[in-house]
This record gives structure tokens, sequence and C-alpha cells, in this order.
């Protein structure tokens, strides 16, 4: 399952990789085990170095470890195998940590743009024009009267049997002129 | 109880400020709707339930601090697979089973003894009851126009009020014909239970069996032009006896 992981992820981790000349990468995938372990050097330090190094090293160091673990992998050295399970799921690329503090950039953000939005509601409130006269006190008590006589909701509502809400009051009073 | 008190103050017959909930039903349709609302309500509580948690115990379990290469066993199951493709399909069936029943239900009009023709004009509803004819051979018809801020009653309620309201006995059944005069109109009624398309050139028909006296607000369900929001509804359900005192001013005058 590890194999079948890892050759999916080549591709992925190593993008540039199509770029290369199709003739060279076909060379490079017929080739066949791998005894010889990688020096240790080449693989020193990959974890910083894999990012910075040019697509076609990359793929070449991968094709050296994709040969070097179709041999059994106890004969892999520590560092060939550090280095196989960082390229096919460290932290990079689509896996990469993201920036420190970049949680609090995007929740200052969205803070930003939503105070920027309540703006522009009440800025446009501020133009409207006032409301109809149904939306005060005096009308909406009269509204209960209404609705009393009308025996407009009887399950739930004002008409029912003990009601205690306040049916359609909902606005202050209105302003005397 | 609690839960009961406080969906008490949510549900509405006329709509009331802040209302989430539906009107108060007054025909079997809208109870029978009502009653779908729960049963569907209740899958959905399960299944919001076990997603929830199906999701909190992945985040959970799965960090990548505390199981660093989850990633790799990310493949594939077949029986989680089959789980979550015939549970879903099952629950969709046990939804449709009572919705497809409710459907037909509704659809059905059953002996009516009462016809109200309804038609849908730019931007008022005009009313015909065919049943009643008078020594003329004329039966009662009516526009029903918005009646506008200006003209309301103090404690009347705003773009839902008509100047002519259609009428209608309870405990009767009644098919109410829908057309309309020049573009699409919907009638609709959600105490009621009712919403129905209106048609230039086609009749549509809706049953309504109205259980208790009241008035009922509706409001058009097809945007119609730039009135499509000043052509309400408003039914009122009287006694027979009312009713028929109604006809019989309705015919006099």
């Amino acid at each position: 399952m590890f194999l079948r992981t890892v050759s999916r992820a080549v591709p992925r981790s190593t993008a540039a990789i199509r770029a290369a000349p199709t003739a060279s990468v076909n060379a490079l995938q017929t080739r066949a085990a791998s005894d010889h372990a990688i020096p240790n050097p080449t693989l020193a330090n990959i974890e910083k170095r894999w990012e910075v190094m040019p697509p076609q090293e990359q793929a070449e160091l991968w094709m050296q470890l994709r040969d070097r673990m179709k041999v059994d992998w106890h004969q892999m050295t520590l560092q060939e195998k550090k280095a196989a399970y960082y390229i096919a799921f460290g932290a990079h690329g689509p896996r990469a940590q993201p920036p420190k503090g970049e949680g609090m950039r995007v929740f200052a953000k969205v803070l930003q743009l939503t105070a920027a939005s309540v703006a522009v509601f009440y800025a446009i409130h501020a133009f409207a024009g006032k409301q109809p006269a149904t939306m005060s006190k005096e009308w909406q008590e009269a509204s209960n009267e209404y609705a009393l006589k009308e025996k407009i909701n009887p399950i739930h509502g004002i008409s029912k049997e003990g009601y205690e809400g306040k049916g359609f009051v909902q606005s202050p009073p209105a302003e005397k002129s | 109880m609690f839960l009961h008190n406080y969906i008490s103050k949510l549900q509405l017959d006329a709509p009331t400020p802040w209302g989430l909930f539906f009107q108060d039903s007054a025909s079997p349709q809208m109870e029978g709707i009502e009653e779908l609302h729960n049963n569907i309500m209740f899958y959905l509580a399960i299944i919001l339930f076990t997603v929830t948690w199906m999701m909190i115990s992945m985040i959970r379990n799965f960090l990548a601090n505390k199981s660093p290469i989850a990633h790799k066993y990310m493949n594939h199951g077949t029986l989680i697979e089959l789980i979550w493709t015939i549970s879903p399909a099952f629950i969709l069936i046990l939804i449709a089973f009572p919705s497809f029943k409710l459907l037909y239900l509704m659809d059905e009009v059953m002996d009516p003894s009462l016809v109200v023709y309804a038609e849908g004009h730019q931007w008022y509803w005009s009313y015909q009851y065919p049943d009643f004819t008078n020594e003329d051979d004329e039966f009662i018809e009516f526009d029903s126009y918005i009646v506008p801020e200006s003209d309301l009653e103090e404690g009347q309620f705003r773009m839902l009020e008509v100047d002519n309201r259609v009428i209608i006995p309870e405990l009767t059944h009644t098919r109410i014909v829908i057309s309309a005069a020049d573009v699409i109109h919907s009638y609709a009624c959600p105490s009621l239970g009712i919403k129905a398309d209106a048609y230039p050139g086609r009749l549509n028909q809706a049953s309504v069996y109205i259980n208790r006296p009241g008035t009922f607000f509706g409001q058009c369900s097809e945007i119609c032009g730039i009135l499509h929001s000043s052509m309400p509804i408003a039914i009122q359900s009287v006694s027979i006896k009312d009713f028929l005192l109604w006809l019989r001013e309705q015919m006099e005058g």
C-alpha cells in the first residue's frame, strides 16, 4: 500500500516533472532496483532543501529513492527511509504548514469585512424613508384587538385561550409630531 | 413543556412579527403538511446528529499531531461506502412514502359542495361563485383589491387587507378553481395549505375544507410584475348561516 501511495504522490510533489523531456522521464521510470545506498550527504537535511531544489534534481532524487525502495526495505538506510517518507508525505506542497499567524490574519480580515458590511447597512438605513404608520405600538395594539375580533391565530397565537404573548406588538410608541 | 411554550411563541394564522414557524392550520391539508414536516424533521435530526458525531470524531482522532500519517490510509473501504450509499437511499424512501401519500391525498377534490373561481390579474384577484345565480342569471362576481396604506383602519394589516374578501363557509368541501387573465400568478394561503399556480388559459384546482371560522391571509406567490406584492388574498371562513346571509346580500345587492 505504501508503494502505491508513494507512486501516486510523485507527480503531485514534483509537478514540474511533467515539463521535463518525456524521453528522459521514460528512461528514469524503467530503471531497475538499486542495491547501492544513496550517499548520506545527498539526503542530509532534505526537509530544508527539498522545496528549493530544481525540479529536475527532485525527479532524479525521487527516482533514485524509488529504485532503492524496490529492494528489501531493511536494506535501506535510515536517511533514505526518512527522505522517502518526507518526499511522499512531508509538509510541503499541498501539505505545507500555513505561515505563522495566518489564522489571526484571516480572522481579522473577516472581522474587518463584517464591520464594513454593517457600516454599509447602517449607511443605507440612515437614508431610508420613515417607517409606515403600522409600525407603531398603538397600531399594533389595535391589530391585537382586530385579530381577536377576526379569530386569528386560535391555536398558538393571540386568540388562544390564556395567551400571554405580545401578539402583533413589536414597535416602540409613535413619535408625537 | 418548555419546548412547547417556545414553539407556541413562534407559531402563528396571519403572519405575526418574528414568526418562524407555520401559521395555525385551518384545514386537513395543512395539518397533513405540518405532520409531514415534523416527520421529515425527525429524520433530519438523526442525520444532523450522526454527521456531526462523525465529523467531530474524525477531527478529534485524526489530528495531524496525534495521527500524522492518517492520510496514508485514506484510500477506500467497501463496507463504509456501502453504508453511506444505502442508508441515505433508505432514508429517502422513508421520506418519499408519506410525501407521495400526502401529495395524492391533496390532489383529490372530494365531491365539493361549493365552487369558487379565482382569477389572477395584474394586480388584483377577481372571484366568481358560479353555483349561485339570481333571476337574471347573473352569478356573484367581484374584484378583490389591496387596501392601500392610507385607507387602512387602525389595527388592520398592511399589505394583506383587501376590499372584498372571499367568503367560504366552514366545514364545507370547497373547490377553488384557479386561473389567470394575463400573466402567471399563484394563489396561496398558508393556513389552508394551498398554493396553486394560476395560468392564463388553464384551470387549476385546489380543494379546501376549512375546519374553523376565521380570517386567513395569503399573497400572490409567483412573481407577476411590479405590484406582485400588492395583490394579497384574504379568505374569511364563516358559519353556513352567515354564508347564506352573505349570499343573499350579494344576490340582492
